[in-house]
Protein backbone atom coordinates (compact mmCIF):
# COMPACT_ATOMS: atom_id res chain seq x y z
CA UNK A 1 0.00 0.00 0.00
CA UNK A 2 1.30 3.45 -0.91
CA UNK A 3 1.72 5.19 2.44
CA UNK A 4 3.83 2.32 3.76
CA UNK A 5 6.55 3.58 1.42
CA UNK A 6 6.80 7.04 2.94
CA UNK A 7 10.40 7.54 3.87
CA UNK A 8 10.29 8.78 7.43
CA UNK A 9 13.03 8.40 10.04
CA UNK A 10 12.23 6.54 13.23
CA UNK A 11 12.54 6.72 16.15
CA UNK A 12 11.62 10.33 16.75
CA UNK A 13 14.08 10.80 19.60
CA UNK A 14 16.92 13.16 18.76
CA UNK A 15 20.23 11.44 19.33
CA UNK A 16 23.60 13.07 19.81
CA UNK A 17 22.72 15.63 22.47
CA UNK A 18 26.18 17.24 22.39
CA UNK A 19 25.32 20.19 20.19
CA UNK A 20 23.38 23.17 21.53
CA UNK A 21 20.50 24.73 19.66
CA UNK A 22 21.44 26.90 16.69
CA UNK A 23 20.44 30.52 16.96
CA UNK A 24 17.73 31.38 14.47
CA UNK A 25 16.96 27.77 13.50
CA UNK A 26 13.65 26.74 15.05
CA UNK A 27 13.56 23.37 16.71
CA UNK A 28 17.31 22.79 17.07
CA UNK A 29 17.14 23.04 20.84
CA UNK A 30 14.38 20.45 21.13
CA UNK A 31 15.22 17.17 22.77
CA UNK A 32 12.96 15.17 20.51
CA UNK A 33 12.30 15.20 16.79
CA UNK A 34 14.63 14.83 13.83
CA UNK A 35 15.77 17.19 11.15
CA UNK A 36 15.94 16.05 7.55
CA UNK A 37 17.96 18.95 6.19
CA UNK A 38 20.94 21.08 7.20
CA UNK A 39 18.78 24.13 7.84
CA UNK A 40 15.21 22.90 7.62
CA UNK A 41 12.66 22.56 10.36
CA UNK A 42 10.09 19.84 10.83
CA UNK A 43 6.69 21.19 11.79
CA UNK A 44 4.43 18.67 13.49
CA UNK A 45 0.68 18.74 12.90
CA UNK A 46 -1.57 16.60 15.06
CA UNK A 47 -5.11 17.82 15.76
CA UNK A 48 -5.63 14.79 18.03
CA UNK A 49 -2.74 15.59 20.36
CA UNK A 50 -3.84 16.70 23.80
CA UNK A 51 -1.64 19.77 23.54
CA UNK A 52 -2.24 20.85 19.91
CA UNK A 53 -2.34 24.57 19.24
CA UNK A 54 -1.63 26.73 16.20
CA UNK A 55 0.02 29.40 18.33
CA UNK A 56 3.04 27.22 18.97
CA UNK A 57 6.42 27.01 17.30
CA UNK A 58 5.36 23.61 15.91
CA UNK A 59 8.82 22.04 15.83
CA UNK A 60 8.38 20.10 19.07
CA UNK A 61 6.43 16.87 18.52
CA UNK A 62 5.07 17.06 22.07
CA UNK A 63 3.45 20.44 21.30
CA UNK A 64 2.22 20.08 17.73
CA UNK A 65 0.24 22.46 15.57
CA UNK A 66 -3.47 21.93 14.94
CA UNK A 67 -3.56 22.63 11.21
CA UNK A 68 -1.50 22.21 8.09
CA UNK A 69 -2.40 25.80 7.14
CA UNK A 70 -0.60 27.10 10.25
CA UNK A 71 2.42 24.94 9.45
CA UNK A 72 2.61 26.29 5.89
CA UNK A 73 2.71 29.82 7.27
CA UNK A 74 5.80 28.87 9.30
CA UNK A 75 7.69 27.35 6.36
CA UNK A 76 10.35 29.22 4.46
CA UNK A 77 11.39 28.68 0.83
CA UNK A 78 14.02 26.01 0.23
CA UNK A 79 15.08 25.83 3.85
CA UNK A 80 14.29 22.12 3.70
CA UNK A 81 11.15 22.42 5.78
CA UNK A 82 8.94 19.38 6.24
CA UNK A 83 5.37 19.38 7.53
CA UNK A 84 4.82 16.05 9.28
CA UNK A 85 1.13 15.27 9.71
CA UNK A 86 0.28 12.58 12.24
CA UNK A 87 -2.24 9.80 11.63
CA UNK A 88 -5.88 9.95 12.68
CA UNK A 89 -8.65 7.41 13.18
CA UNK A 90 -11.39 9.02 11.08
CA UNK A 91 -11.67 6.06 8.72
CA UNK A 92 -15.31 5.17 8.20
CA UNK A 93 -14.81 1.62 9.43
CA UNK A 94 -12.65 2.51 12.41
CA UNK A 95 -13.66 2.16 16.04
CA UNK A 96 -14.53 5.64 17.29
CA UNK A 97 -13.86 4.46 20.83
CA UNK A 98 -10.17 4.39 19.93
CA UNK A 99 -10.09 8.19 19.86
CA UNK A 100 -7.95 10.16 17.45
CA UNK A 101 -11.15 10.91 15.53
CA UNK A 102 -10.22 14.36 14.26
CA UNK A 103 -9.22 14.16 10.61
CA UNK A 104 -7.30 16.72 8.63
CA UNK A 105 -10.24 18.79 7.36
CA UNK A 106 -8.68 21.65 5.49
CA UNK A 107 -8.36 23.38 2.14
CA UNK A 108 -4.85 24.83 1.98
CA UNK A 109 -2.94 26.79 -0.64
CA UNK A 110 0.78 26.10 -0.80
CA UNK A 111 2.69 29.24 -1.79
CA UNK A 112 6.05 28.35 -0.24
CA UNK A 113 8.42 26.62 -2.70
CA UNK A 114 10.62 23.71 -1.73
CA UNK A 115 8.60 22.16 1.08
CA UNK A 116 7.39 18.63 1.82
CA UNK A 117 4.00 17.77 3.29
CA UNK A 118 4.18 14.23 4.65
CA UNK A 119 1.48 12.08 6.18
CA UNK A 120 3.03 9.81 8.82
CA UNK A 121 0.73 6.83 9.08
CA UNK A 122 1.17 3.29 10.45
CA UNK A 123 -0.79 1.76 7.57
CA UNK A 124 -0.63 1.99 3.82
CA UNK A 125 -3.83 4.02 3.63
CA UNK A 126 -2.19 7.29 4.60
CA UNK A 127 -3.37 10.14 6.80
CA UNK A 128 -7.03 10.93 6.16
CA UNK A 129 -7.65 14.36 4.64
CA UNK A 130 -11.04 15.85 3.74
CA UNK A 131 -12.17 19.20 2.28
CA UNK A 132 -14.28 21.71 4.23
CA UNK A 133 -16.75 22.62 1.50
CA UNK A 134 -18.67 21.02 -1.33
CA UNK A 135 -16.37 20.53 -4.33
CA UNK A 136 -13.52 21.94 -2.26
CA UNK A 137 -9.85 21.54 -3.15
CA UNK A 138 -7.84 19.95 -0.34
CA UNK A 139 -4.40 21.13 -1.48
CA UNK A 140 -3.85 23.86 -4.06
CA UNK A 141 -0.22 24.15 -5.13
CA UNK A 142 0.99 27.52 -6.37
CA UNK A 143 4.68 27.05 -5.58
CA UNK A 144 7.41 24.97 -7.21
CA UNK A 145 9.31 21.98 -5.86
CA UNK A 146 6.60 20.82 -3.47
CA UNK A 147 6.25 17.17 -2.43
CA UNK A 148 3.01 15.69 -1.11
CA UNK A 149 3.02 12.13 0.18
CA UNK A 150 1.37 9.73 2.58
CA UNK A 151 -2.24 11.00 2.51
CA UNK A 152 -5.63 9.46 1.94
CA UNK A 153 -8.01 11.91 0.27
CA UNK A 154 -11.80 11.62 0.50
CA UNK A 155 -14.75 14.02 0.29
CA UNK A 156 -15.83 13.26 3.88
CA UNK A 157 -19.19 14.83 4.68
CA UNK A 158 -19.14 17.14 1.66
CA UNK A 159 -20.24 16.58 -1.93
CA UNK A 160 -17.25 15.91 -4.14
CA UNK A 161 -13.75 17.26 -3.98
CA UNK A 162 -10.57 17.82 -5.90
CA UNK A 163 -7.72 16.42 -3.83
CA UNK A 164 -4.71 18.22 -5.35
CA UNK A 165 -4.65 21.03 -7.88
CA UNK A 166 -1.50 22.65 -9.26
CA UNK A 167 -1.25 25.67 -11.55
CA UNK A 168 1.56 27.71 -13.07
CA UNK A 169 1.01 31.01 -14.86
CA UNK A 170 4.42 32.59 -14.44
CA UNK A 171 2.92 35.72 -12.91
CA UNK A 172 1.50 34.83 -9.52
CA UNK A 173 1.13 31.03 -9.64
CA UNK A 174 4.17 28.77 -9.79
CA UNK A 175 2.88 25.23 -9.24
CA UNK A 176 5.52 23.19 -11.04
CA UNK A 177 7.95 20.33 -10.36
CA UNK A 178 5.27 18.86 -8.09
CA UNK A 179 5.79 15.40 -6.64
CA UNK A 180 2.78 13.39 -5.49
CA UNK A 181 3.63 9.93 -4.23
CA UNK A 182 2.36 7.24 -1.90
CA UNK A 183 -1.13 8.76 -1.71
CA UNK A 184 -4.58 7.18 -1.95
CA UNK A 185 -7.60 8.84 -3.56
CA UNK A 186 -10.94 7.19 -2.78
CA UNK A 187 -14.18 6.69 -4.66
CA UNK A 188 -15.73 9.93 -3.42
CA UNK A 189 -13.01 12.14 -4.89
CA UNK A 190 -14.12 13.81 -8.12
CA UNK A 191 -10.72 14.83 -9.46
CA UNK A 192 -7.69 13.38 -7.74
CA UNK A 193 -4.95 15.51 -9.34
CA UNK A 194 -5.58 18.44 -11.67
CA UNK A 195 -2.64 20.09 -13.43
CA UNK A 196 -2.64 23.33 -15.38
CA UNK A 197 0.62 24.25 -17.14
CA UNK A 198 2.50 22.46 -14.34
CA UNK A 199 5.56 20.94 -15.99
CA UNK A 200 8.12 18.46 -14.68
CA UNK A 201 5.71 16.81 -12.25
CA UNK A 202 6.45 13.37 -10.81
CA UNK A 203 3.37 11.36 -9.89
CA UNK A 204 4.17 7.86 -8.79
CA UNK A 205 3.09 5.00 -6.53
CA UNK A 206 -0.41 6.30 -5.85
CA UNK A 207 -3.75 4.47 -5.85
CA UNK A 208 -6.82 6.01 -7.42
CA UNK A 209 -9.89 4.05 -6.25
CA UNK A 210 -12.90 4.68 -8.51
CA UNK A 211 -12.46 8.45 -8.62
CA UNK A 212 -15.75 9.93 -9.79
CA UNK A 213 -14.50 12.10 -12.64
CA UNK A 214 -10.74 11.96 -13.26
CA UNK A 215 -7.64 10.37 -11.81
CA UNK A 216 -5.13 12.77 -13.37
CA UNK A 217 -6.56 15.63 -15.40
CA UNK A 218 -5.24 18.43 -17.55
CA UNK A 219 -8.31 20.21 -18.94
CA UNK A 220 -8.81 20.94 -22.62
CA UNK A 221 -9.56 24.59 -21.94
CA UNK A 222 -6.45 24.94 -19.80
CA UNK A 223 -2.74 24.82 -20.55
CA UNK A 224 -1.20 21.40 -21.03
CA UNK A 225 1.50 19.77 -18.96
CA UNK A 226 4.91 18.72 -20.26
CA UNK A 227 7.98 16.73 -19.24
CA UNK A 228 6.09 15.00 -16.47
CA UNK A 229 6.31 11.44 -15.28
CA UNK A 230 3.24 9.39 -14.36
CA UNK A 231 4.51 5.98 -13.33
CA UNK A 232 3.65 2.95 -11.18
CA UNK A 233 0.17 4.13 -10.20
CA UNK A 234 -3.00 2.03 -9.95
CA UNK A 235 -6.14 3.53 -11.46
CA UNK A 236 -8.91 1.23 -10.35
CA UNK A 237 -12.14 1.91 -12.20
CA UNK A 238 -11.92 5.71 -12.26
CA UNK A 239 -14.53 7.33 -14.51
CA UNK A 240 -11.54 8.54 -16.55
CA UNK A 241 -8.04 7.50 -15.46
CA UNK A 242 -5.59 9.86 -17.20
CA UNK A 243 -6.90 12.70 -19.35
CA UNK A 244 -4.09 14.89 -20.62
CA UNK A 245 -5.80 17.38 -22.90
CA UNK A 246 -5.13 20.95 -23.91
CA UNK A 247 -1.79 20.08 -25.55
CA UNK A 248 0.27 17.89 -23.23
CA UNK A 249 3.72 17.12 -24.63
CA UNK A 250 6.77 15.02 -23.83
CA UNK A 251 5.32 13.16 -20.86
CA UNK A 252 6.25 9.65 -19.74
CA UNK A 253 3.39 7.36 -18.69
CA UNK A 254 4.71 3.97 -17.68
CA UNK A 255 3.88 0.87 -15.66
CA UNK A 256 0.45 1.99 -14.50
CA UNK A 257 -2.48 -0.39 -14.11
CA UNK A 258 -5.84 0.79 -15.41
CA UNK A 259 -8.89 -1.28 -14.59
CA UNK A 260 -12.04 -0.04 -16.27
CA UNK A 261 -15.23 -2.02 -15.67
CA UNK A 262 -16.85 -0.83 -18.90
CA UNK A 263 -13.90 -2.03 -20.95
CA UNK A 264 -13.72 -5.28 -19.03
CA UNK A 265 -17.44 -6.04 -19.62
CA UNK A 266 -16.92 -5.11 -22.56
CA UNK A 267 -19.02 -2.01 -23.09
CA UNK A 268 -18.35 1.46 -24.44
CA UNK A 269 -15.48 3.12 -22.55
CA UNK A 270 -14.51 5.93 -24.89
CA UNK A 271 -11.28 7.60 -23.72
CA UNK A 272 -11.80 6.43 -20.14
CA UNK A 273 -8.27 5.02 -19.97
CA UNK A 274 -5.46 7.30 -21.21
CA UNK A 275 -6.23 10.19 -23.55
CA UNK A 276 -3.46 12.42 -24.90
CA UNK A 277 -5.49 14.06 -27.67
CA UNK A 278 -3.90 17.30 -28.83
CA UNK A 279 -0.55 16.47 -27.28
CA UNK A 280 2.77 15.44 -28.79
CA UNK A 281 5.71 13.10 -28.20
CA UNK A 282 4.33 11.33 -25.14
CA UNK A 283 5.89 7.99 -24.26
CA UNK A 284 3.26 5.53 -23.05
CA UNK A 285 4.65 2.11 -22.35
CA UNK A 286 4.22 -1.02 -20.28
CA UNK A 287 0.82 -0.08 -18.85
CA UNK A 288 -1.82 -2.72 -18.07
CA UNK A 289 -5.42 -2.23 -19.27
CA UNK A 290 -8.56 -4.28 -18.53
CA UNK A 291 -9.58 -4.19 -22.18
CA UNK A 292 -9.22 -6.29 -25.28
CA UNK A 293 -6.77 -5.65 -28.11
CA UNK A 294 -8.10 -3.48 -30.98
CA UNK A 295 -11.05 -5.37 -32.50
CA UNK A 296 -12.69 -2.86 -33.29
CA UNK A 297 -15.37 -3.10 -30.63
CA UNK A 298 -16.84 -1.14 -27.76
CA UNK A 299 -14.42 -1.08 -24.85
CA UNK A 300 -11.39 -2.26 -26.81
CA UNK A 301 -7.91 -0.69 -26.58
CA UNK A 302 -8.74 1.87 -29.27
CA UNK A 303 -12.00 2.81 -27.55
CA UNK A 304 -10.51 3.06 -24.08
CA UNK A 305 -7.54 5.18 -25.14
CA UNK A 306 -6.56 7.87 -27.65
CA UNK A 307 -3.01 8.81 -28.60
CA UNK A 308 -1.54 11.96 -30.10
CA UNK A 309 -0.06 11.43 -33.56
CA UNK A 310 3.56 11.72 -32.44
CA UNK A 311 3.17 9.67 -29.25
CA UNK A 312 4.97 6.35 -28.84
CA UNK A 313 2.75 3.73 -27.19
CA UNK A 314 4.92 0.67 -26.78
CA UNK A 315 4.20 -2.75 -25.37
CA UNK A 316 1.08 -1.96 -23.39
CA UNK A 317 -0.79 -4.98 -22.08
CA UNK A 318 -4.42 -5.94 -22.64
CA UNK A 319 -6.61 -8.82 -21.47
CA UNK A 320 -5.70 -10.90 -24.51
CA UNK A 321 -2.18 -9.80 -25.35
CA UNK A 322 0.24 -6.94 -25.89
CA UNK A 323 -0.39 -4.01 -28.18
CA UNK A 324 1.77 -2.98 -31.10
CA UNK A 325 0.09 0.27 -32.17
CA UNK A 326 -0.91 3.66 -30.89
CA UNK A 327 -4.63 3.68 -29.96
CA UNK A 328 -6.89 5.65 -32.25
CA UNK B 1 12.00 28.42 -16.46
CA UNK B 2 10.43 31.72 -17.50
CA UNK B 3 7.01 32.20 -19.04
CA UNK B 4 8.77 33.25 -22.26
CA UNK B 5 10.75 30.02 -22.45
CA UNK B 6 7.65 27.95 -21.78
CA UNK B 7 5.72 29.67 -24.57
CA UNK B 8 8.60 29.03 -26.99
CA UNK B 9 7.92 25.31 -26.47
CA UNK B 10 4.83 25.93 -28.61
CA UNK B 11 6.94 26.69 -31.67
CA UNK B 12 6.97 30.48 -31.57
CA UNK B 13 10.07 32.66 -31.64
CA UNK B 14 11.61 34.49 -28.72
CA UNK B 15 10.44 37.93 -29.82
CA UNK B 16 6.81 36.89 -30.10
CA UNK B 17 6.94 34.96 -26.82
CA UNK B 18 8.35 38.03 -25.04
CA UNK B 19 5.68 40.24 -26.55
CA UNK B 20 2.90 37.92 -25.42
CA UNK B 21 4.27 37.62 -21.89
CA UNK B 22 4.78 41.38 -21.59
CA UNK B 23 1.12 41.80 -22.43
CA UNK B 24 -0.08 39.30 -19.85
CA UNK B 25 -0.45 36.26 -22.10
CA UNK B 26 1.76 34.08 -19.95
CA UNK B 27 0.03 30.74 -20.56
CA UNK B 28 -1.66 28.84 -23.40
CA UNK B 29 -4.89 29.09 -21.40
CA UNK B 30 -4.72 32.91 -21.51
CA UNK B 31 -4.01 32.85 -25.24
CA UNK B 32 -6.89 30.44 -25.84
CA UNK B 33 -9.23 32.65 -23.85
CA UNK B 34 -8.11 35.85 -25.60
CA UNK B 35 -10.19 37.24 -28.43
CA UNK B 36 -8.63 37.42 -31.84
CA UNK B 37 -8.99 41.20 -31.64
CA UNK B 38 -6.94 41.30 -28.45
CA UNK B 39 -4.17 39.20 -29.96
CA UNK B 40 -4.21 41.26 -33.13
CA UNK B 41 -3.82 44.42 -31.08
CA UNK B 42 -0.80 43.03 -29.25
CA UNK B 43 0.98 41.30 -32.11
CA UNK B 44 -0.06 43.56 -35.01
CA UNK B 45 -0.53 40.32 -36.96
CA UNK B 46 -2.95 39.83 -39.83
CA UNK B 47 -6.17 37.93 -39.08
CA UNK B 48 -4.70 34.85 -40.77
CA UNK B 49 -1.54 34.94 -38.65
CA UNK B 50 -3.57 35.41 -35.47
CA UNK B 51 -5.57 32.32 -36.42
CA UNK B 52 -2.34 30.38 -36.90
CA UNK B 53 -1.04 31.60 -33.55
CA UNK B 54 -4.20 30.56 -31.71
CA UNK B 55 -4.05 27.13 -33.35
CA UNK B 56 -0.59 26.52 -31.92
CA UNK B 57 -1.94 26.85 -28.42
CA UNK B 58 -5.41 25.39 -28.90
CA UNK B 59 -4.55 21.77 -29.53
CA UNK B 60 -7.11 20.06 -27.34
Amino acid sequence: MPANNVNWPLPLTRLNPFYPGQFGVPGTANETGLRQHSSGAIFYVDPNHVDNNDNRDGTDPTSPLSTVAAAILKCQPYRGDVIAVMANNSWQYGNSADGFATAISEEVIVTVPGIKIVGVCPSGQGVYWYPVSNAGVCITVHAIDVTIEGFFFSEGSFAGCTAIESEWDGATLFGENLTVRNCVFDDTVDIAIQLDYSWYCDIHDNIFWKCDTYGIYSPVAGSGIAFSRICDNDFHDCAIAISLLGGCDDNIIQRNTIYNSNAQTPAAATDEGIDTTGGARNMVSDNYFSCALPAPAAGDYDDLNTAAATDAWINNHCLNGDTTTNPT
Amino acid sequence: MSATQKLMHFDIDLELAQLLVENGFTTPRKIKEATKADLKKVTKFSAKKVDELKKKFDRG
